[in-house]
């Protein structure tokens, strides 16, 4: 790739974890502030961009190479909530061929149709499927498509655990190239604890919270709306917490490459923490706890 | 280790199962794979299949299917395949790319099977093994299946009592299997036996016979895989030879453990041993001066494990050749072997290398030798594949023919280099002394 256009940013976690909502909400603040945004789905379910654009009907770019046409990028892409340009890689349908190999295909095809010297983003977000499941997955990571990731999690150990996993693809990718880490982004927090496991896990592998965002209403009822928090409820608390991290987005650039933490440790870690909400639980709050 | 590998001479699975497939008569293959695939086979591995037929009906995968899933596109081409291409039983090669995208291969054969047409599919891709491995695999694949379409023919109650299933020669393991095979198929006869060779006139009718043979033999451990799924499948009883046999000595030990098995009529295997050994005598005592005039000539072999170890002591013993290089093509296999010195590789450098220090006055070995043969200035003779632009047809080194053939071969190859050596060194004495 020649010179870059823009930012380019990858948001990785654990499926169901607030990926597409926390990237929707990010690529809609930003949008508001001023900048030129494009937010790429990368997943067969192509639901990342639904809440930018009231769930109008887009065409996935895999959908239309498929039917064999020379594809064009108005077929491809439909421009949503302040102007935020919406494209989905898409993918085949669950169950046969390689949806790691169409992301590839994709944003190989976005770049062939120069996407970005067309629409001159400053800020390009991928919503990455899942956990990296396979080579493909990684490939926004790689190859330098983008030079920044964050990672959405929970404090529940399976969501940490794939976070973890994501730090062991950017350790391996970012020294010849790959994308580093800017942050975590807690989502969907409830318990007082939740917060000090995150900060704790980014402690032990170096990075860092970028933001926390409990777990609300008002992202249900916007979802149901289809529409953005920065959208739908722009008054809110949870619209604040959103404008906040797309401005830490925006402006960070201590991007680190993450420690991730050996199985057999990440297990004594989390059994660490089993002992301590047990604790909380029945009353022993031993004086060291940030809790 | 090194890290470089010149010109292996081993292909992938599918090339060995493709080569199986297009070596028996009235098999199709279908290649469910990207084009290059099948075309690699063409070009690297298998001069052979001027022989007979190249035409090889692919599904040519692209990145589209990888990403969507070939199954459509494979259910289309065997459609396509079974309309416009003969066969009585066709199969379905998977390539590597379709197996790690999971494609649906063996619904797409059922639903084929279904309409009435005999379509299989293999149990393994190209990335499962060597040629060789692809061979064993196919062959259990292509039997079991026809087994499995209900085209399997025999006694309906049980055994065939004297019928006999050879395998592990094949192409891709033995430069002569055609020949080799029916030699096999005239000594089997004159123990009373009939014997499936899969790589001859009779095709694809013998993978139906097979699940009812009285008694599996093979020649490699390559066979030995095929024979071991038959036995514990269809409980046929298995006798493994792990040397290709190469006159008389060879032939006797090799008729004596079958005779055991199959029970001929009295006097058949004396009868027939008397013959074999009068008429290997007769060429050997033919042979006298011959043989004298090569006594201790240094040879170095390459090829498969079976074939090596059959000639080696062939020529050790019949001929007093002092086998100085034994190198195996087909990868490392646990157990010793009965051969000289002999060496694992598969790297092209590594066996000029062995061969440069064999100090060699004769190499038997593949079409792929030539270049050092060159160099060394020593004759090849052609025992191994890849099979070269030498057609081989019915050709054996296999039995008393085959070794007939193989001393016939042999002496004349040292004998022709040197008197073509003399000739040459008489040539330029002569061309000196018109100088001065
Ligand atoms: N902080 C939160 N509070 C309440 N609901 C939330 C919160 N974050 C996400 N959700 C809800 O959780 C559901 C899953 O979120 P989302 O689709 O963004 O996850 P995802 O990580 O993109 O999932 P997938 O891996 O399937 O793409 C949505 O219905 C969303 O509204
Ligand atoms: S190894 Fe796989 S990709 Fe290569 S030729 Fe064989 S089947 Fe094809
Ligand atoms: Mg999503």
């Amino acid at each position: 790739m020649g010179e870059k256009i823009g930012k380019h940013i990858a948001i990785y976690g654990k499926g169901g974890i607030g990926k597409s909502t926390t990237t929707s909400n990010i690529s809609a603040a930003l949008a508001e502030a001023g900048y030129k945004v494009v937010q790429i789905g990368c997943d067969p379910k192509s639901d990342s961009t639904n809440t930018l654009r009231g769930n109008r009907y887009l065409p996935t770019v895999l959908d239309s190479m498929r039917d064999g046409n020379a594809v064009k990028l108005d077929d491809i892409s439909v421009t949503g909530f302040g102007g935020v340009l919406c494209i989905e890689s898409g993918g085949p349908v669950p169950g046969v061929g390689c949806a790691g190999r169409g992301i590839n295909a994709a944003v190989t095809l976005l770049q062939e149709l120069k996407l970005f010297e067309e629409f001159r983003p400053d800020f390009v977000l991928y919503d990455v499927l899942g956990d990296v499941v396979c080579g493909g997955f990684a490939v926004p990571i790689r190859d330098g498509i983008t030079d920044r990731a964050y990672v959405v999690t929970s404090s529940d150990f399976m969501a940490i655990y794939a976070a973890n996993n994501l730090f062991k693809a950017i350790n391996k990718y970012a020294p010849t190239g790959g994308a580093r880490l800017g942050g975590i982004i807690a989502n969907g927090l409830s318990a007082g604890y939740s917060k000090s496991i995150i900060d704790d896990f980014a402690a032990k592998t170096g990075t860092r919270t970028a933001a926390c965002i409990p777990r609300s209403l008002v992202i249900s009822q916007s979802e149901l709306y289809g529409k953005t928090v920065i959208e739908a409820n722009p008054n809110t608390e949870h619209a604040r917490i959103y404008r906040e991290l797309a401005k830490y987005v925006a402006e960070n650039e201590n991007l680190v490459i993450p420690n991730p933490i050996g199985p057999n440790d990440l297990r004594a870690w989390a059994r660490d923490w089993g002992d301590r909400i047990y604790n909380l639980e029945t009353g022993v709050v031993t004086a060291r706890e940030a809790i | 280790m090194k890290n470089v590998i010149k010109n292996p001479r081993n292909g992938c699975s599918l090339h060995g199962a493709l080569m199986t497939a297009l070596a028996i008569r009235g098999v199709t293959p279908i290649v469910h794979s990207n084009s290059g695939c099948a075309v690699q086979n063409y070009l690297a591995e298998n001069f052979a299949a001027r022989l007979g037929r190249f035409e090889v009906p692919g599904s040519s995968v692209l990145e589209k299917q990888v990403i969507f899933g070939g199954g459509s596109r494979l259910r289309e081409q065997i459609k396509n395949t079974v309309k416009v291409l003969d066969g009585s039983l066709y199969i379905v090669l998977n390539g590597c790319e379709s197996a790690m995208v999971g494609d649906d291969v063996p619904g797409m054969a059922k639903e084929a099977a279904e309409r009435k047409e005999p379509v299989i599919c293999a149990r393994f891709a190209g990335f499962h093994g060597s040629a060789h491995h692809g061979y064993s695999r196919a062959m259990w694949d292509l039997i079991d299946g026809a087994a499995s379409l209900g085209i399997a023919r025999g006694e309906e109650s049980g055994r065939c009592g004297r019928l006999v299933s050879v395998f592990g020669i094949a192409p891709g393991l033995n430069a002569h299997f055609r020949g080799d095979l029916l030699e096999l198929r005239r000594m089997f006869r004159r123990l009373d036996a009939e014997a499936n060779i899969f790589f001859g006139p009779g095709g694809a009718d013998e993978l139906a016979n097979a699940p009812s043979a009285a008694l599996n033999v093979s020649f490699s451990k390559w066979g030995g895989f095929v024979c071991g799924r038959m036995e514990e499948k269809y409980g046929t009883p298995k006798l493994e030879f792990d040397f290709v046999p190469v006159g008389f000595e060879a032939v006797r030990e090799m008729v004596l453990a079958i005779a055991e098995r199959i029970s001929p009529d009295d006097g058949a295997v004396d009868d027939f041993l008397r013959e074999e050994r009068v008429r290997f005598e007769y060429f050997m005592e033919l042979t006298d001066e011959y043989r004298a005039a090569v006594i201790g000539a240094r040879a170095a072999l390459v090829g498969t494990e079976s074939v090596v170890t059959g000639v080696g002591k062939f020529l050790n013993e019949q001929l007093a050749a002092t086998v100085t290089a034994s190198v195996i093509t087909d990868s490392p296999a646990s157990g010793g072997s009965n051969a000289d010195n002999p060496r694992r590789s598969d790297d092209s450098e590594e066996i000029e290398d062995i061969l440069r220090r064999s100090g060699a006055d004769i190499i038997l070995g593949s079409p792929m030798e030539a270049p050092i043969a060159r160099e060394l200035n020593v004759p090849l003779l052609e025992i191994s594949p890849p099979a070269g632009p030498k057609l081989i047809l019915g050709k054996s080194y296999l039995g008393i023919t085959g070794a007939v053939n193989l001393t016939e071969d042999y002496i004349s190859a040292l004998t022709a280099h040197k008197a073509g050596r003399e000739l040459e060194i008489a040539l330029e004495i002569r061309r000196m002394s018109q100088k001065y």
